[in-house]
């Protein structure tokens, strides 16, 4: 498949940018771990200063327009759809390579470690004594390796595309017979992701924002498998249709937007909450008040559809 | 106060400040004096972190001033120091009073407050009654008063004069050392960069630093 299709250039383009800003993160940050030493008053500690400062602004902007490029990414495979014999929406798109599927799982992680980073970020600029820029840049090479996969895999998914061949539609891909994983996450879905968000009440009421970030992963993962298998049937009104893409699409009213948007508001900045904590030993408690309120507009969005699907049909499906 | 460990700092083919070291204590009142070009502007614009040292350390009131990012520094710059600059950078287009209040604009005092106090220190420094003029009308020693009034409003611990008296006759000159012994009897800490005898021989200065080129 052609990467002169605009949006998939539009995104080489963002990772041509993103890739040279890593650059020179990582240069920078070799830098930072060897020699940073903010007591010292030396030529060359306040030129690691100077550039600590640029590298984090360039970031700061390349991490943050990670975070839309990622609806981006998601509206485009949605439109490519149309192109391929068999798919129906972005996941017979994922599902033509491969690659899809690691693509998938690491532009969720990159996602995720972007909102961690741009916290750290947060926080350290705003105290004038700079305490958490040598793990800010510790982090760098991991970012840089991340990225570089996903970028890797962004390249050899939309090479390897080929129109011609059919490919499987969600309604296979989704299927609960495909593998063990697949079937427990099924049937479990409810009981997990009703686990999950007693966890993370409880963690957020017994003010423990390190287990409160934990229990945000669980919930990230709980809350997708739940609205594949739990609510998006009563989305699309058919027990049979389980996808977690379809509801981006227009006919659905853009409904999955808000699901990934408050899934993903609640649990990054409750992640990046308890990571935060673990390096400054203090709470972001309004971070942490957001991230619950996310993650309540998450679970009553889940709640919505088959409870007013029961109000109007007076049975579940 | 002011305390320059080992300061130096490097332009691009000048280095007008090398291993510069000076301390200053609170209330002190300081003269810099040494030749035109011999660094004295730029120990000011490194006291008041209007500008970063190559290298070396510097403590204003209790603050690492060499190391404060740009947000932190216009903080510290609004809390605790004056400045009256050797031309005294006036908005000439505004009223007297516009002028002195200017540093108070991203405050949250009051704009009642403010204008007390712009008025209780015009009143002191003798230009109360021109208040409502344009600033660039006013004649140079009356500028000069606005540029003091406006370092002075918000009330700080540190203040920097660089060259007060290069534009001033005989008898505003007097004036104006009248002016910063009041300064100096309020307890500020006061550091003047000068290199007119009659300021550095006037008796009010209880340090003076040679800068050398
Ligand atoms: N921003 C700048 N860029 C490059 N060179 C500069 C800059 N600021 C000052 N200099 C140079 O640094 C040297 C010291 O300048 P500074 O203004 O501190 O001297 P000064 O002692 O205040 O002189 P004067 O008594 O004439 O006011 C000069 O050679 C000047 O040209
Ligand atoms: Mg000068």
């Amino acid at each position: 498949m052609s990467f002169l299709i605009p949006d998939i250039f539009v995104q080489m383009i963002l990772y041509a940018v993103l890739t040279f800003f890593l650059c020179i993160s990582l240069f920078v940050s070799s830098r930072v771990i060897f020699h940073w030493d903010f007591s010292n008053t030396s030529e060359k500690q306040y030129l690691l200063e100077k550039q600590t400062y640029l590298v984090s602004v360039l970031m700061k902007y390349a991490f943050a327009i990670n975070i839309p490029a990622f609806l981006i990414f998601i509206y485009s495979n949605d439109k490519l759809s149309a192109y391929l014999t068999g798919a129906m929406c972005a996941a017979g798109v994922l599902n033509a390579t491969v690659y899809g599927k690691y693509l998938i799982i690491f532009k969720i992680i990159n996602l995720y470690l972007s909102a961690v980073w741009l916290t750290v970020n947060h926080f350290d600029t705003r105290l004038e004594t700079m305490p958490y820029t040598t793990v800010k840049f510790r982090m760098i090479p991991m970012l840089f390796a991340t990225f570089c996969m996903e970028g890797t895999l962004f390249i050899m998914h939309f090479a390897s595309i080929d129109p011609a061949v059919p490919v499987s539609c969600c309604n296979v891909i989704f299927a609960e017979d495909t593998s063990v994983l697949r079937m427990f996450f099924s049937e479990h879905a409810v009981s997990l992701f009703a686990a999950a968000f007693i966890l993370t009440s409880a963690a957020f009421l017994l003010k423990r924002p390190v287990l409160y970030g934990a229990a945000n992963i669980l919930y990230a993962a709980a809350g997708i498998a739940v609205l594949i298998y739990g609510v998006s049937p009563y989305i699309y009104e058919l027990p049979t249709h389980k996808c977690p893409f379809c509801i981006l699409q227009s006919g659905y009213g853009y409904a999955g937007y808000w699901f990934y948007i408050a899934l993903f508001g609640g649990t990054a900045s409750g992640i990046s909450a308890g990571v935060q904590t673990c390096i400054s030993g203090k709470a972001p408690k309004r971070m942490i008040t957001v991230s619950m309120v996310c993650n309540c507009a998450y679970l009553l969005l889940c709640a919505w559809y088959p409870a007013s699907y029961y109000l109007t049909n007076g049975t579940w499906l | 106060m002011i305390k320059f460990t080992s300061v130096t700092k490097k332009y691009k083919d000048v280095t007008p400040l090398e291993n510069f070291s000076m301390d200053i204590a609170a209330g002190e009142t300081a003269i810099l004096s040494g030749r035109s070009g011999s660094g004295k502007t730029t120990i000011l614009a490194l006291a008041a972190a209007l500008t970063r040292p190559t290298s070396g350390n510097i403590e204003v009131n209790s603050k690492q001033t060499a190391k404060l990012p740009e947000e932190f520094a216009s903080l510290f710059r609004r809390e605790s120091v004056g400045i009256i600059f050797q031309n005294y950078n006036l908005m000439p287009n505004l009223t007297t009073l516009d002028n002195v209040t200017l540093p108070l604009l991203p405050t949250k005092i009051p704009f009642r407050q403010q204008r007390e106090r712009a008025f209780a220190l015009m009143e002191k420094l003798g230009i109360a009654d021109k208040a409502k003029t344009i600033a660039g009308r006013l004649s140079g020693g009356e500028q000069q008063r606005i540029a003091i009034a406006r370092a002075l409003i918000n009330n700080p611990p540190v203040v920097l004069a660089d060259e007060p008296t290069s534009n001033l006759d005989a008898k505003l000159t007097e004036n104006l050392l009248e002016i910063f012994a009041g300064i100096k009897a309020e307890g500020r800490t006061l550091l003047i960069a000068t290199h007119d005898k009659v300021v550095t021989e006037s008796g009010i200065a209880d340090k003076i630093i040679r800068t050398e080129l």
